[in-house]
C-alpha cells in the first residue's frame, strides 16, 4: 500500500511498529525551512521598524540581494503578485515569504549565462572593436530597454571603464566584474 | 568669510549618495521614431529655408533591445548586492552600539535598585555610592564658592613656553577664528584660558530661561545643528557652507556635543566662545551626553585626562555644573519646539519652565536620588511629585519616537520614552505647535521625518560608526516656510572621492572587523556551545547551528546567514568549520604569562567588560591619577561580574594581576592593566 508521510516526513508502519523516515520528504522539509530562513533574514535588513514590513521600493534590493536576476518588469510582477491593495506602500513578510518561497524554489529568474551576456556586449559594439566608450553607453542604457537615471550610470561608468583616463570599456575584461557572486 | 588661513576639511566636491533602487515604473521601448517637423518658416522675404535633413534614427531592433536589458539588468543585481552590504553594515553598527548602551544602562538601573534596597550588602552599596557620588557634597552658596575657588583659571598660570593662542576677556569674534584656526591646526588651548571661557559661559547661562525663546522675526532664519558628538571635522563643514554664526545667522546647537569623538573639548569651546559673543542668537540645548556620568563612559572624561592631565579634574568639575546649567529645551517663533531627545506623554510647557534646572545635575541619574555622601545607603522616599518633575527633563534628553501609538519607557536606553505618533499629536495640540525636531538618534541620510512629517531628527556627525556609514544634516527654518535640510558628509581633504563600492567597503569592512572581535573575546563561551551540538568531534557543524549559537552568545540580532560567508569557512558539503570563527582576531596578552584554559576565558570576561570596568574605575579614581588600591581593583571586578553572570573570581584576578607584576604595594595602574589586554590580527584576513 500506498506510505503516506506526516509532517516530519515520518512514514507510520502500523504493522512492523517502527516509524520510518522518508528522507526525500525531510530534506525537502529541511531545505524549505533553510529557505524560509534566508528569505527572512533578507527581509529584515530592511524592516527598519521591526513590524514584518518592507517598503514597496527596496523588493528589488532584497530579491536581487538573493542572487536572483529580474528585470524590472519582471519586478514589477512579482510586486503585484505580493503587494497589498490596502497598502500598497508596503509589502508584509507573510505574501513576501509565500511568493519568494515559489519563486526559489522554481528556481526562476536566474539570469543569463556569461556568454549570453558577452553576446550582449558583442550586440552593442557593432562595429566590432572590443570595446565601447561612455557614449555609447549613455546612448544605449540610459535611454533605451529600462533605462539608467543618472546615479545608476554614474556608477555603472565607475566599474566599466578600464581606468580613469580612456573612456572606454572592455567588455571581456567587464564581465567578471558584472557578475560578481558575491556572498555564495 | 575668513582671513586666507582657512583651511577647510571638507572635500569641495560633495559626494553624490546613491539613492535606494526603485522598482522602476516598465518603459514600453518607443515604437516609432518621430516624424520630423518642418522648421517654422522665418519672417523676412528671402527664399524659404529647406528643411533640415532628419538625422536617420537607428532601427530598433529587439535584439539591441533585449541585449541592453540583459546589461541593465545584471548591473542592477550588482548594485542590489552592495546595497545590501551597506545595509547589513549598518544593522551591524546601530545593535553594536545599541546593545553597548543597553549594557551600560543596565549597569546603572542596577545600581539605582541596588541603592534602593534597603538590606543589602553594604560593602556593595559602598561600591556603588562610590561610583555614583557627585565630587562634591555642598549646596548653595558653600558649593558655589568652592566651584569658583577650585575652578578659577587664576590658580593655573600659562607658562612662557605656550604657544597656542591666547584668550582674554572681553570675548569677541576675533578670539573665535583665532580659535578656529588653532584648532584645525591640532593645537590645544591652554587649561588656563579653558577655564576663562567657560565661566564666561557659565555666567551666559545662568541667567537663560530653561527654554530658549527663539524668534525669525530679525534674522529671518535660524539653523538647528543636531549631534556633533566631538565631531571638529563636522563642525567645520557646517561653518564652511552654512557660515559662521552671527547676529544675521543664528544657530540652535541640539545637544550631545561631546562625547565619542575625540575633539569634544575643542567643539565645545568654539560653540561656548560662539554663544558668548553672540549670546542673543547662539542657542543650546543640553543633550543626554551633557552630563559628567556618561562622560564617564563614552569618551569625554579620558580625552579631558588625556589632553589636560594634571588639569582635569578642575575642568571635570566646572563642566559638571555648567551642563547643569545648560537650558534644556528651545522654542522657535512659539511653534516649532526643539529638544534633544523628544517628548513623552507628560510633556507640559509650563511645568518646564518650573522647574529648577541647576538641581539636575546629572539627569541620568540626579544627585536626590543617590546620596552624595557613601555612608548614607538609603534614599529618601521620593515623591510622586518629584518623580515627575524628574521625568519631564529625562524625557526631553533621552526620548525616542516610535511607529505605533502609545508610550512605554525606553528600555533601550534606560530612561525616557518610546513615544507614538498619537502622543505627538497630543502635545503638539496641546502648545500649539506645528513640528518637533530632535537629535539622539543616527540617521543614514542625517535627518529623518516620523508621525506624519511632525517630527524631524536632524543628526550633524557623519560617518558616526566609520568613514562612509551615513550623511550628517542640518536644518534651515526660515520664517512660515517648511524647513530646508541640507546633508553633507566630512572627508579628509588627501581622500579622493569614493566611489558607491569603496564606499560599501569601507564601512562593511570596519563592521566585520568589530564581529571578529567579539568573537574573539567570547571564544571559550562560542566553543563550549560549539562542542555542545558537536558529539563527534568532528570540528563542523550545520549553518543552522551555527547562526543560532552565535546569535544566541553574543546576544545580537543580526542577519547571520547573509554574513556567515564573510565570518567563517565551510567545507565541501556546506557545514561550518567552525574553528575558523576565530581565524582573524585573537585576544592576547601583551606580556608573557601562561595560560590555561580557565585564565583565557577570565582574560575574556574582563576584555568583554573592558568598558565598564574602565568606567567604574574612573568614577573610583577621584584625583584622576589613573590608579586605584588593588581592593578597591578586586571589589569593582567581582561585583560587575555578579552584575552580568560573567565569573570574574577575585582571587584569580588578583593572581592575574601579580603575574602580570601590575600589584605595586597594594595600588594598581588601572590603564596598564587594562592595555594588557589586546586584540590581534592573526592568520590571514577573511576573505573579500
Amino acid at each position: 500500500m500506498a506510505a503516506t508521510t506526516d509532517e516530519a516526513g515520518v512514514v507510520p508502519d502500523p504493522v512492523n511498529r517502527v516509524t520510518l523516515r522518508d528522507p526525500i520528504r525531510e530534506s525537502e522539509e529541511r531545505a524549505n525551512q533553510a529557505r524560509i530562513k534566508r528569505l527572512t533574514e533578507a527581509f529584515n535588513v530592511f524592516d527598519q521598524e521591526s513590524n514584518n514590513t518592507i517598503p514597496s521600493t527596496e523588493l528589488g534590493t532584497v530579491v536581487r540581494s538573493l542572487g536572483l536576476v529580474p528585470t524590472e518588469g519582471e519586478l514589477q510582477d512579482i510586486l503585484s503578485e505580493m503587494s497589498d491593495d490596502s497598502n500598497p506602500e508596503s509589502i508584509h513578510l507573510e505574501r513576501f515569504l509565500n511568493v519568494m518561497n515559489v519563486i526559489l524554489k522554481d528556481r526562476r529568474y536566474q539570469g543569463e549565462p556569461e556568454s549570453k551576456i558577452l553576446r550582449a556586449f558583442q550586440v552593442l559594439d557593432a562595429e566590432n572593436n572590443g570595446f565601447i566608450t561612455e557614449e555609447e553607453f549613455r546612448n544605449y542604457l540610459c535611454k533605451e530597454g529600462e533605462p539608467f537615471n543618472d546615479e545608476e550610470f554614474q556608477d555603472f561608468m565607475t566599474i566599466a571603464l578600464d581606468d580613469e583616463s580612456d573612456r572606454i570599456c572592455t567588455y571581456k575584461d567587464f564581465i567578471q566584474n558584472l557578475v560578481v557572486e558575491d556572498n555564495d | 568669510m575668513l582671513s586666507e588661513g582657512w583651511k577647510c576639511f571638507c572635500c569641495p566636491q560633495i559626494l553624490k549618495y546613491p539613492r535606494r533602487s526603485v522598482v522602476a515604473p516598465i518603459q514600453h521601448p518607443p515604437s516609432e521614431p518621430e516624424p520630423a517637423q518642418p522648421l517654422p518658416q522665418t519672417q523676412h522675404c528671402s527664399p524659404p529655408l529647406p528643411p533640415r535633413p532628419v538625422r536617420p534614427k537607428r532601427k530598433k531592433s529587439d535584439i539591441t533591445l533585449a541585449a541592453v536589458v540583459i546589461i541593465q539588468t545584471w548591473f542592477r543585481r550588482r548594485r542590489a548586492l552592495y546595497e545590501m552590504r551597506r545595509k547589513t553594515a549598518w544593522t551591524i553598527y546601530q545593535n553594536i552600539e545599541y546593545a553597548g548602551e543597553q549594557d551600560q544602562l543596565k549597569l546603572y538601573n542596577f545600581f539605582l535598585e541596588l541603592m534602593q534596597a534597603v538590606t543589602t550588602n553594604p560593602h556593595d552599596a559602598q561600591v556603588v555610592a562610590k561610583v555614583l557620588r557627585r565630587n562634591s557634597s555642598l549646596t548653595g552658596l558653600a558649593e558655589e564658592l568652592d566651584l569658583k575657588h577650585l575652578t578659577t583659571p587664576e590658580a593655573i598660570t600659562v607658562e612662557s613656553s605656550y604657544r597656542g593662542p591666547h584668550i582674554h576677556t572681553p570675548i569677541h569674534k576675533g578670539h573665535f577664528e583665532a580659535l578656529i584656526l588653532a584648532f584645525q591646526r591640532g593645537e590645544l588651548l591652554h587649561a588656563h584660558y579653558v577655564l576663562l571661557i567657560l565661566h564666561e559661559l557659565r555666567h551666559i547661562l545662568k541667567r537663560l530661561p530653561n527654554v530658549n525663546i527663539v524668534s525669525t522675526h530679525q534674522s529671518r532664519y535660524v539653523t538647528v545643528v543636531g549631534d556633533l558628538h566631538g565631531s571638529l571635522a563636522d563642525l567645520m563643514v557646517i561653518f564652511h557652507k552654512n557660515g559662521l554664526p552671527s547676529n544675521e545667522n543664528p544657530y540652535i546647537f541640539n545637544g550631545d556635543i561631546v562625547d565619542r569623538g575625540f575633539q569634544s573639548m575643542e567643539v565645545f569651546l568654539l560653540i561656548s566662545v560662539a554663544v558668548i559673543v553672540y549670546p542673543n542668537n547662539v542657542y543650546l540645548n543640553r543633550g543626554n551626553h551633557e552630563d559628567h556620568v556618561l562622560n564617564l563612559r563614552y569618551g569625554f572624561m579620558k580625552e579631558i585626562i588625556y589632553k589636560y592631565k594634571s588639569h582635569a579634574t578642575r575642568l571635570l568639575r566646572l563642566f559638571e555644573n555648567i551642563y547643569s546649567w545648560l537650558p534644556i529645551a528651545s522654542l522657535i517663533d512659539d511653534h516649532i519646539f526643539v529638544a534633544h531627545g523628544g517628548i513623552s506623554d507628560i510633556t507640559d510647557l509650563n511645568k518646564i519652565n518650573e522647574i529648577k534646572r541647576q538641581k539636575y545635575i546629572s539627569v541620568l541619574s540626579p544627585n536626590f536620588i543617590i546620596p552624595a555622601n557613601e555612608d548614607q545607603f538609603q534614599i529618601s522616599s521620593i515623591s510622586d511629585e518629584v518623580l515627575l518633575e524628574w521625568r519631564q527633563i529625562l524625557d526631553l534628553l533621552w526620548s525616542d519616537p516610535k511607529q505605533a501609538d502609545g508610550c512605554e519607557p525606553n528600555t533601550y536606553r534606560g530612561g525616557g520614552c518610546y513615544w507614538g505618533p498619537d502622543v505627538t499629536e497630543k502635545i503638539l495640540q496641546k502648545h500649539n505647535w506645528t513640528l518637533l525636531i530632535r537629535s539622539h538618534e543616527c540617521k543614514e541620510e542625517g535627518f529623518g521625518y516620523s508621525h506624519d512629517k511632525k517630527v524631524l531628527t536632524i543628526f550633524s556627525a557623519s560617518n558616526y560608526y566609520a568613514v562612509g556609514s551615513n550623511r550628517g544634516a542640518y536644518v534651515k527654518i526660515i520664517t512660515n516656510q517648511p524647513p530646508i535640510i541640507i546633508q553633507f558628509m566630512a572627508t579628509r581633504a588627501t581622500h579622493k572621492t569614493l566611489t558607491l563600492w569603496e564606499r560599501v567597503s569601507y564601512v562593511e569592512d570596519q563592521a566585520i572587523q568589530n564581529l571578529a572581535e567579539k568573537f574573539s573575546v567570547n571564544k571559550s563561551r562560542l566553543m563550549k556551545e560549539f562542542a555542545l551540538v558537536d558529539p563527534g568531534n568532528t570540528g563542523r557543524i550545520s549553518v543552522n547551528a551555527w547562526c543560532d549559537i552565535v546569535s544566541h552568545v553574543l546576544d545580537l540580532q543580526l542577519p547571520w546567514r547573509t554574513l556567515r560567508a564573510r565570518l567563517v569557512d565551510t567545507d565541501i558539503s556546506g557545514m561550518v568549520i567552525y574553528e575558523s570563527t576565530f581565524r582573524s582576531k585573537e585576544l592576547r596578552f601583551t606580556s608573557n604569562i601562561s595560560t590555561n584554559a580557565r585564565r583565557e576565558s577570565l582574560c575574556q570576561a574582563i576584555y568583554r567588560n573592558k568598558d565598564l570596568l574602565e568606567t567604574v574605575f574612573r568614577a573610583i579614581d577621584k584625583d584622576n591619577s589613573g590608579v586605584i588600591s588593588m581592593q578597591e581593583f578586586t571589589e569593582v571586578c567581582s561585583f560587575l561580574g555578579k552584575h552580568n553572570g560573567s565569573k570574574l573570581d577575585e582571587k584569580q584576578i588578583m593572581d592575574l594581576a601579580a603575574s602580570i607584576d601590575l600589584n605595586k604595594n597594594g595600588v594598581i595602574d588601572f590603564n596598564e592593566f587594562l592595555e594588557a589586554f589586546r586584540i590581534v590580527d592573526v592568520g590571514d584576513r577573511f576573505q573579500n
